[in-house]
């Protein structure tokens, strides 16, 4: 694989992230102000099913069965050939319609630019926003736990 | 549905070449599943799947339609050399089923191949004594298939289970040792291999509890057969 495989490969991967766990309504929103209606077919129509989804302790331990997620995913191509999947958690398929559309016309180069920056960047933000949100609440509740040196001498 | 995204297998499945799927994949399956049932149940009965404009490859119609009903993550795959060697075939297979492929015949649940690459019968897995519904289910590609026998070299005469008196069938395209050895397998009964036959967008079912009689101008079999017998 070339540098710029890896590198696109790096890409892709970062926007599939952002278009699965952008929330449903601000995807709809950013997608439907974007007003591409795209020629496609389906290669698999949304459909709804479970997963495994395994962990480690710690990160480095056996692997173990967490528990199963309902997890919708989808595949379309477009009429120019591109391939755009999804796999959203949840059960919505729009979401996931969305999600493979806007994957295949990121692969093409002359959406690329404008998708990336009026679609992935804006649900990237928000992302982020979300989570920093989040943390504060709980840094907010933060206990410092510590022990006195007791006296033994 | 189940969504499998850990496949056994992780070799890559090409984007460029996957196609389409049936329609409405639970509905479509289940209409195809309900005619492999009817075929099974009535050995020798062509019926038509044309569910699916078109199809990866060297598949045919039928047999693209039965792997999209019946193969998934759970059943080990065998396919003959031209077709395991074709990238659209195994992307679609990989992607739209899911299906582990194997390497020996012996190992799978099904074995697609076509009719001049077929493996030799006793190459597959036939079950065993206590599980005889272990054993491959071989789909065969062919060029026709038809009930008219009279003026085939190719003919069989079918009796037994969900056929009433006898019916003929008649496969082109099989080869000569292939169709002794099927006629032959019926001694191991209840083990043994089920067979589907697929032309176009037709197929028809021979398991094996169906006995196999060459129609009268095909004496090598007969004269086997009867030899055997004796």
């Amino acid at each position: 694989m070339t540098m710029s495989e890896q590198q696109s490969k790096s890409a892709r991967q970062h926007w599939i992230s952002v278009l699965a766990k952008a929330d449903s309504k601000a995807l709809q929103d950013q997608w439907q102000a974007l007003a591409i209606e795209p020629e496609y077919q389906f290669i698999r129509k949304p459909e709804i099913g479970l997963t495994m989804m395994r962990g480690r302790v710690g990160g480095s331990g056996q692997p173990f069965n967490l528990g199963e997620m309902t997890l919708t995913r989808c595949a379309v191509r477009l009429a120019s050939g591109s391939l755009g999947v999804s796999y959203v958690a949840g059960r919505n398929k729009a979401h996931a319609l969305t999600a493979a559309l806007a994957d295949a016309l990121l692969q093409d180069r002359d959406y690329q630019v404008a998708l990336q920056e009026q679609l992935i960047a804006p649900l990237e933000a928000q992302l982020v926003a979300a989570k920093a949100e989040r943390e504060a609440k709980a840094s907010a509740t933060k206990v410092d736990f510590f022990t006195l040196v007791r006296g033994e001498d | 549905m189940s969504v499998q995204v850990n496949s056994m297998n992780r070799g890559a499945v090409r984007s460029d070449l996957l196609m389409a799927g049936f329609d409405d994949a639970v509905q479509d399956a289940q209409k195809v599943f309900r005619k492999v049932l009817k075929a099974m149940s009535e050995p020798g009965t062509i019926l038509t799947a044309d569910l699916t404009d078109k199809t990866p490859g060297a598949l045919n119609k039928s047999s693209w339609e039965i792997a999209l009903t019946l193969f998934d993550a759970d059943t080990k795959i065998w396919l003959s050399p031209t077709l395991a060697g074709d990238d659209v075939v195994v992307s679609n297979l990989r992607f739209h089923c899911q299906c582990p492929m194997v390497s020996e015949p012996a190992e799978a649940d099904f074995a697609l191949a076509l009719a001049d690459e077929l493996p030799e019968l006793k190459t597959l897995n036939w079950g065993n004594s206590e599980y005889p519904d272990q054993s491959t289910t071989l789909i065969v590609q062919v060029e026709a298939i038809t009930n008219q026998v009279q003026d085939s070299d190719e003919g069989w005469c079918l009796t037994g289970p969900g056929i009433e008196t006898e019916r003929g069938l008649s496969a082109k395209g099989l080869p000569y040792s292939f169709r002794l050895d099927l006629v032959n397998s019926r001694k191991r009964f209840p083990l043994g291999v089920d067979c589907v036959f697929c032309a176009d967008d037709q197929l028809v079912a021979l398991p094996r509890s169906t006995e196999i009689k060459p129609s009268d101008n095909e004496d090598g079999i007969r004269n086997t057969t009867q030899q055997e017998a004796n």
